[in-house]
């Protein structure tokens, strides 16, 4: 058994995921953000990370996301509506690994964390302080049961070797890799004409990128631009393209020409 | 009631549970005391499947998979949508520690609608933890009463992960709350959860069934493919994957599924497979595959047509074979009496064959063409003859003037004919029907028209010769634009 200090479980954990409160307030921006940003709305202060399938992912609580940020301050603050239109992960985001060892309440092992979630039982002591340092035991963190399953129990480590544990964070560097996203596959949800619109409105994309629009609302949709019409899209199918050429691409929807977004492709 | 350990319990194992009020918590402190030498020897803490277990020191309950695995409940309301009390088994640290985290477990399907904190969508929840959008009120309405909006409960942004999303719901049709609630009897089976130390006894259950069809089992290149699948499972469909030649080309959530496929025009392959992966909601599988012969039976593609089908000894015979535009030709070859007598690589769509046949009356010489494309494959065309006779056939030929007019417009046919023993009479038919017939060996024309529909016009020739032997010409085409 590994010596720490207990720490009170909250019960209700609704109010975790909720406390994460960025340092100093931002201007709401006209919707431009893109795969790996960092997004908020205005009524709550949750942060989630934006995925280039479209989707924000959760951060459980505070302590997860301090593995992979320092602040709030790369934050950006989009309207409620338009955060409502991202559909959310479906999987949570972990620590990152090499940071911190975690443990569960209800588990005396103490586990080391791998890429994508992947965590590997510490088996001793020395091993522990021969991986994280003489104040080991001040480097673990409790995870919460109901969050524990967002976590793989992975091959358990015997010796220091098996896990090279700089080598490990400096080869996870963020999210993306953590998750094995593909950045250049990138997603924009249309929701309806009364609510979100396009989300991201505007984005920014390699050349090369390919770029998918999902049709979330129930009734159809067109992506209109100058070099491209997806013709009608129907609830629930998709429309795709791929941008070979850097420049700024304008499009709006054919049947509700209010919703407008843009393609920045840039090299 | 609750189950006791006798050598744990303490007043702290009531107090530190958040679920009992304070006042029946007095009460039951003080009726304990008496009770304990009263009661027998209460159960042991052996933990089964199907229990609800916690530890001395801590509120949480878990519930215990045929697995022997622990599932998690998120938060109190997802527990309440399976059990009403607080019935648990008080277990010792180290069985609790000895007992995997699972998973966590979801809502009871059919109980409550649910909502994320941050999502507008209501979702109601079908068997495993699928959430499926409830598309409008109306919708809603129909399926949980006029009063659904009090049947929604909230679910924290960071359980979503636990779910999955299925078919929305744009219909009453699409969902039964009322199926699904009886369905899930327990956590285990909402979740299809199987013992994998003891192999569970399996009670005699109906499989269920898949179906993959293809809209062509024979196929030439290049042919589009329509396959569907269709099956069922007693614990429902969960998804249906269908591939072409092990690629996945469609995935759908319902039965039954079908996706488009093109037979490759590059490539060596005699056959592709088609297969359908049925996965059920309780995560089985089934899988069904079906084979698409690639054809290259070009009986439609090439044509090889003798001039005369029937002719005399020492007299001269030839044969056409005629590539159709669709195939890249590399090279074509006309067989007579079962070799290759003539062959032609200019890559020209037709290749002709000449010679003075000397066989004796009596022979017949099978022909037929071959073409090969520049990807290696071959055509066969279907076979001909040509017989050698006392008689040889009329040579016949048919020329309409032109080959393209415009509707509105006419067009003048001619038919003339050749023999040794002289011509007859000549015939001019459209499709099958006679439109004129000259009684003499000169060359008989007919004016036909005017067309006033586009579409294309076909023409063929008869002759009969001086010893009563017809032949027909090859069929000649005028389009009409």
């Amino acid at each position: 058994m590994f010596a720490k200090k207990l720490t009170a479980i909250a019960s209700v954990v609704t109010t975790i995921a909720m406390s994460l409160a960025p340092m100093a307030s931002h201007a709401v921006t006209t919707g431009a953000f893109q795969a790996g940003d960092l997004i908020k709305g205005t009524q709550f202060s949750t942060v989630y990370y934006f995925g280039p399938d479209g989707r924000r992912y959760v951060f459980p609580n505070d302590k997860t996301y301090f593995t992979w940020y320092t602040d709030f301050s790369t934050v950006k603050t989009i309207s409620d509506v338009q955060l409502q239109t991202i559909p959310l992960g479906r999987s949570n985001i972990t620590y990152r690994p090499g940071v911190k060892m975690v443990k569960i309440d209800t588990d005396p092992k103490t586990y080391a964390v791998d890429q994508g979630g992947v965590l590997r039982w510490v088996k001793t002591q020395e091993l522990a302080e021969t991986l994280f340092g003489i104040n080991w035991n001040q480097r673990i963190d409790d995870v919460p049961d109901p969050f524990f399953i967002n976590y793989k129990v992975g091959t358990p480590i015997e010796m220091a070797s098996e896990y090279p544990i700089n080598d490990v964070k400096n080869a996870t560097p963020n999210i993306a890799i953590d998750k094995q996203f593909d950045m250049t596959m990138v997603t924009v949800t249309i929701g309806s004409a009364t609510a979100g619109g396009f989300v991201p409105a505007s984005t920014t994309v390699k050349v090369g990128s390919t770029v998918t629009w999902t049709n979330a609302d129930i009734v159809p949709h067109t992506v209109t631009g100058d070099a491209f019409d997806s013709g009608t899209i129907e609830k629930a199918k998709t429309y795709t393209r791929t941008f070979n050429t850097a420049g700024s691409y304008d499009y709006h929807d054919g049947i509700y020409p209010v919703m407008q977004g843009t393609i920045n492709v840039v090299q | 009631m609750q189950h006791f350990d006798p050598g744990r319990l303490t007043a702290g194992f009531l107090l530190s549970s958040p679920y009992m009020n304070p006042r029946y918590l007095v009460l039951a402190a003080l009726l304990l005391s008496p009770l304990l030498t009263i009661l027998p020897a209460s159960a042991t803490s052996a933990v089964s499947e199907g229990d609800l277990v916690k530890i001395a020191t801590r509120p949480d309950l878990y519930y215990v998979g045929p697995d022997m695995k622990r599932y998690v409940f998120p938060n109190e309301k997802t527990y309440f949508t399976w059990y009403a009390g607080f019935d648990a088994k008080v277990i010792t640290d180290a069985e609790l520690a000895a007992l995997p985290v699972g998973g966590a477990v979801t809502y009871r399907p059919g109980h409550r609608m649910v909502k994320l904190t941050t999502d507008p969508r209501t979702y109601a929840v079908d068997a495993n933890g699928t959430l499926r959008w409830v598309e409008t009120e109306t919708v809603a309405a129909a399926l949980y009463g006029s009063d659904w909006n009090m049947k929604i409960e909230d679910l924290p942004d960071a359980f979503f992960a636990t779910y999955r999303t299925g078919a929305s719901i744009a219909s009453a049709s699409d969902f039964v709350p009322n199926d699904a609630l009886i369905a899930a009897t327990s956590i285990a089976k909402d979740k299809g959860l199987t013992s994998d130390t003891i192999p569970p006894v399996v009670p005699p259950v109906t499989v269920g069934t898949l179906d993959v069809t293809v809209s062509k089992p024979t196929a030439q290149a290049g042919d589009v493919e329509l396959l569907t699948a269709s099956g069922t499972h007693p614990t429902g469909v969960y998804k249906m994957e269908i591939f072409f030649d092990g690629n996945l080309i469609k995935t759908c959530t319902y039965s039954p599924c079908a996706g488009e496929a093109t037979v490759p025009t590059s490539g060596t392959k005699t056959s592709y497979e088609a297969r359908a992966i049925l996965t059920a909601l309780d995560a089985s599988t089934s899988t069904q595959a079906v084979t698409i012969t690639v054809s290259t039976d070009g009986s439609s593609l090439v044509q090889a047509k003798p001039d005369r089908a029937v002719i005399r000894t020492n007299q001269s015979a030839g044969a056409v074979v005629t590539a159709d535009i669709s195939i890249a030709v590399l090279r074509i070859d006309v067989y007579v009496g079962g070799s290759s007598k003539a062959a032609c690589t200019n890559g020209a769509r037709e290749c002709r064959w000449g010679d003075i046949v000397t066989d004796p009356v009596g022979t017949v010489l099978d022909v037929y063409g071959k073409v090969t494309d520049t990807i290696g494959r071959t055509y066969t065309s279907a076979h001909s003859s040509i017989t050698v006779s006392d008689n040889d056939s009329p040579v016949v030929t048919t020329t309409p003037a032109k080959p393209i007019i415009y509707v509105g417009e006419g067009v003048d046919v001619t038919v003339a004919g050749s023999d040794d023993d002289g011509i007859t009479k000549l015939e001019i038919m459209q499709g099958d029907v006679v439109i004129k017939t000259c009684e003499s060996a000169a060359p008989c024309t007919v004016t036909t028209g005017p067309w006033m529909s586009t579409g294309t016009l076909t023409f063929m020739g008869r002759a009969t010769d001086g010893l009563s032997l017809t032949a027909v010409s090859p069929v000649a085409t005028v389009a009409v634009q």
